[in-house]
């Protein structure tokens, strides 16, 4: 028989191959109504076509993997926020922002039930919490950069606090996501982005000097 | 039978206040004191309030039944407190929503252990979960009310869509509470209500008040 294999790199690379599966798998047990906090890892396992063993050998829990779920996602979500604050500035349109904001959707709609359940988790797991916070908070670093530097060359409200202005906004656009979008229609959809995005031009763009 | 001013079904509703305020009270030291309402036994908090257990039971059938009067209490008084905000007259500056927000945030001091506890119950029971929604539904109701309102009466960016604006307000103050309510927290504070003042001031009443 082979030896067990060491190679970090297959590792690795065989861990994100099952973190991919367990993914599919429960984001379509959780589409059907199933709870992840009462679901079982043998269960889980099974379901997703794995053996309970190299589920442990992978992940020490399901927090874990939700933790490594939550990296996936946030990725994808991240450089398609980055078009919003690298791209937008002091010659774009509300229909330019409202565009950046609906690839923000795009990334996100589609892990929507995932995202919720991993939020809701992290109120009460504190190494998920932590492992959120690290990434939440340089998105909110980065949203206040925009600020600052929109700011600075004067097409956002100088009267802003950069800091507390970009923790509310992710706020906003995290718990809002969670609660607002879930379970309804293109047409609802639309008319929430278009909320979201009066609320987000008026607080940081319409008021700017640039705009005056 | 009937009831006369000295029989238990009388004195009832005030002892059952009695009691729920000494367990809210008790719910908030052991919460600051960094436990979670998960974890806590009936035991724990009955003796923390300084209750017999037989009084819990007469009350309450259990822990969430607890959390869910207590849930609806706190949820009553910050309603009752965005009042501060709602009450604004049109002239109101940027400083007066600051002190209106304050105001709100002040009232939900006391009730932040009970707060937390419902959010982290919410998480994993959809009963609790969907009760709770309904609660924030009604602080929904109420910012749209305002909002239409503002704008027939012109202190409102006319614009807006009251429904939803009022959607995405209510639910990031919600989770903006939850943050600040966290141990440790509170020192930033005044940044907080930096950021949410300038967000709604300039989302809602600055273009008609230039």
């Amino acid at each position: 028989m082979a030896a067990p294999v060491v190679d970090p790199e297959l590792r690795a690379r065989r861990k994100e191959e099952i973190r991919d599966q367990l993914l599919a798998k429960v984001e379509e047990m959780l589409e059907q109504g199933e709870s992840y906090s009462l679901l079982g890892i043998d269960r889980l396992a099974s379901e997703a076509g794995i053996g309970r063993s190299t589920f442990y050998k992978y992940f020490a829990d399901k927090s874990e993997l939700l933790g490594a779920w939550y990296e996936l996602i946030a990725r994808s979500t991240e450089s398609a926020a980055n078009e919003w604050l690298e791209g937008i500035d002091g010659s774009s349109t509300r229909a330019d922002l409202r565009d950046a904001l609906e690839d923000i959707f795009r990334a996100y709609m589609p892990h929507v039930r995932l995202l919720s359940v991993i939020n809701e988790a992290a109120f009460y797991d504190q190494t998920l919490g932590e492992a959120i916070r690290h990434r939440v908070e340089p998105g909110s670093g980065r949203l206040q950069k925009h600020i600052e530097r929109g700011q600075r060359e004067g097409w956002i409200d100088p009267d802003l606090d950069p800091g507390g202005t970009a923790r509310w906004l992710r706020w906003m656009s995290d718990r809002g996501r969670h609660q607002l979008l879930l379970a309804v229609d293109e047409a609802e959809r639309n008319r929430l982005l278009d909320a979201l995005t009066e609320i987000v031009w008026a607080t940081l763009y319409e008021f700017a000097p640039s705009r005056g | 039978m009937e009831a006369t001013a000295s029989s238990p079904a009388a004195t009832a509703p005030k002892r059952r206040r009695e009691v729920l305020d000494r367990l809210s009270a008790a719910v908030e030291r052991l919460l600051a004191a960094g436990e979670s309402y998960t974890n806590l036994s009936v035991a724990r908090l009955v003796k923390e309030a300084g209750l017999a257990r037989s009084t819990f039971y007469v009350y309450f059938e259990d822990k969430a039944d607890l959390l869910s009067a207590l849930t609806e209490e706190a949820v009553h008084e910050l309603v009752e407190t965005t009042r501060f905000w709602w009450d604004l007259p049109p002239e109101a500056d940027r400083d007066d929503l600051r002190a209106a927000l304050r105001r709100t945030y002040e009232a939900f001091v006391p009730h932040k252990g009970v707060m937390a506890s419902v959010v982290e119950v919410a998480s994993y029971d959809p009963e609790v979960s969907k009760r709770y929604d309904t609660l924030v539904a009604r602080s929904i109701d109420q910012a749209a009310a305002h909002i239409e309102e503002g704008i027939r009466d012109g202190f409102v960016a006319p614009d807006l869509d009251p429904r939803r604006t009022a959607a995405w307000i209510c639910w990031m103050i919600e989770r903006g509470l939850s943050y600040i309510g966290r141990p440790g927290n509170e020192a930033e504070l005044e940044q907080w209500l930096d950021g949410l003042t300038g967000l709604v001031w300039n989302t809602l009443y600055r273009e008609v008040h230039a």
